[in-house]
């Protein structure tokens, strides 16, 4: 008897549990998919457990779908056999990686890479304000800004502590995949710095759809695009460097 | 009995007397197998680049991110190891797509497409985001019951003592299924409602952008008469906000969540056929193949059971005549 009771009590105290906690976390997701509100702000505190692994992000296309061509492409400062500092021409890495995507039913994973850090990084550079991008701008191929000197000037110019590691987070990551690049095409030289480029275009309006592919592509609003500052050179290990070298070839 | 009581009591026999949707979440089992293992055999010439060491270039991104540290093998992981877990992850999601240690299946190959999935922020998407809540999800269910290795194992032995009490196992179960079908329903509903905020989404031309992107329009050269013509663009937009927003109503009747069903499956193979990102789809209709009951599964088998019947006697009878022609 005494043991029935106890495993009764088990089984409904097991039935209880589980069921609130589920309960509980379809609340937690149910606030945390909608768009922000005052009832999903005010319980935010309380959903912050679901980053990273429940990260509840449906802005499938929404509210606004991808409306333009993203382009991330890359310049290489590299010191000649006369010891003299040469710009390469601009690598379109975006146009590499869609080698993946291009008449493919599947597309591969990598064809997206690229252009979908430009968002990071183009909120993080707009996080600053105009010194502030002045000196993220330093155009100086020679002698570029080193990475300690680049955080400490930013940072006298009053960039957040937050922000400022926010912003080199990204800035580190696009200038080390820059490096890797130029590793693989400039082996035999010294790279001196990196820069890196992000161009938009939007699409041809969709009032100018009908018309031939010439027109459409004159219908298509002017290509915009900023140009980071010159970077130190952040290559990766032998590794890194040869697998970026490898896909380069493979898909350039 | 009050109703409250009542309903209490239905809601417990509900979770506890047996296990519901089986066949439904034995299909899902099936489909997010193929699109692990599939995807990462057909991602296998680029995977140093997306995953491996090609991808450290990302790490001081990847720090930030905050994921836990059980899902760092392939962080860690370098060159030929790499590839000998990449290796292990195929064949993980392999194993789970034909029910081969069902329960065990879905946590090795939860673990190591997470481990793989951490390593680069910028590859995931919003189709990984729903494969890996799902997985998770998966590992409490008892997905290998039916259409499985597992099953066709059982058949043939004795019943093996439960490792837990029945009840408990259902429970389990049935609250994994109500986790997954909650997250799918808030998938259409929460995009439907950020959908709701966009101008082009109200003026019924959403469609056409990201169909004339490089990124998101792999056929747009060969295509871009379907994909500019006004009733496909402004029947897509449309269609998918309205059958997003009403999905969770929809479902509440039998006829109109057949009819949400084919429109939604319908909807993600366009998606995935137009724009190239077919996997993302084939992770939504795995997951919307739950919430077609056991009854239809059971109708639709014996319906296809009668059909190849049907067309095998047929083929014979034309076959005997065929004989009786030549004959005479």
């Amino acid at each position: 008897m005494l043991t029935g009771m106890r495993w009764l009590s088990g089984r409904i105290a097991f039935l209880t549990t589980v069921t609130a906690l589920v309960v509980l976390h379809l609340v937690a997701v149910t606030f945390a998919a909608i768009p922000p509100n005052r009832f999903s702000d005010s319980v935010a505190p309380s959903t912050g457990y679901l980053e990273p692994y429940f990260a509840q992000n449906w802005r499938l296309f929404a509210p606004n779908p991808v409306a333009q061509d993203r382009t991330v492409r890359f310049q290489i400062a590299y010191r000649d056999d006369a010891g003299d500092v040469q710009n390469s021409d601009w690598i379109d890495w975006t146009a590499v990686e869609l080698d993946l995507v291009r008449h493919r039913i599947v597309g591969g994973r990598a064809g997206y890479i690229t252009n979908k850090m430009i968002g990071s990084l183009s909120s993080r550079y707009n996080g600053l304000n105009g010194e502030q991008r002045s000196i993220a701008n330093i155009p100086t191929d020679e002698n570029p800004l080193s990475w300690e000197q680049l955080e400490s000037q930013l940072a006298d110019a009053g960039v957040t502590p937050n922000r400022l590691n926010s912003f080199l987070l990204y800035e580190r990551s696009i200038v080390r995949l820059g490096s890797d690049i130029a590793a693989g095409r400039y082996p035999d030289s010294e790279v001196v710095a990196v820069r890196y480029g992000i161009a938009l275009q939007g699409v041809t309006p969709y009032a100018e759809r009908g018309g031939t592919e010439a027109e459409r592509q004159a219908a298509r609003p002017n290509r915009t695009e900023r140009l980071s500052g010159w970077r130190t050179p952040l290559a990766g290990s032998e590794a890194e460097r040869e697998a970026v070298a490898s896909f380069d070839t493979r898909h350039r | 009995m009050t109703a409250l009581a009542a309903a209490v009591q239905r809601a417990e026999t509900w979770l506890t007397a047996e296990k519901h949707s089986l066949y439904g979440i034995s299909v899902t089992r099936m489909i997010l197998g193929f699109v692990v293992w599939s995807q990462l055999a057909a991602n296998w010439p680029d995977r140093h680049y997306t995953w491996g060491d090609g991808a450290r270039w990302t790490s001081p991104v990847q720090a930030a991110k905050g994921w836990p540290g059980v899902f760092g093998l392939f962080g860690h992981a370098s060159g030929r190891a790499f590839d000998v877990a990449y290796v292990a992850a195929i064949l993980a999601g392999f194993a789970l797509m034909l029910g081969v240690f069902s329960r065990v299946s879905a946590v090795v190959t939860l673990l190591l497409w997470m481990s793989l999935y951490v390593t680069n922020p910028f590859v995931g998407s919003g189709g990984d985001a729903v494969l890996r809540m799902v997985l998770l999800y998966l590992c409490f269910t008892d997905s290998g019951r039916i259409w499985s290795v597992d099953a066709r194992r059982a058949l043939g032995r004795q019943a093996r003592k439960p490792v837990v009490p029945p009840w408990m196992s259902a429970t389990l179960h049935n609250l994994a299924l109500v986790l997954i079908i909650h997250q799918v329903v808030m998938v259409y509903v929460g995009s439907a409602f950020w959908k709701l905020q966009g101008p082009l989404w109200k003026d019924g031309t959403a469609v056409y952008f990201p169909l004339q992107t490089e990124a998101f329009s792999p056929w747009g050269d060969l295509l871009q008469p379907l994909i500019t013509s006004a009733p496909f663009v402004v029947g897509g937009t449309y269609t998918a906000l309205v059958v997003q927003l009403f999905f969770p109503v929809l479902l509440l009747y039998r006829p109109s969540r057949f009819l949400a069903l084919i429109m939604i499956t319908g909807m993600h193979l366009g998606i995935g056929l137009l724009m190239g990102i077919l996997y993302f789809s084939l992770v939504m209709i795995a997951v919307d193949m739950i919430l077609v009951s056991d009854r239809s599964w059971q109708h639709g088998l014996a319906g296809t059971r009668w059909v190849a019947s049907y067309g095998r006697k047929k083929v014979l009878a034309w076959r005997v005549q065929l004989k009786k022609v030549g004959n005479s």
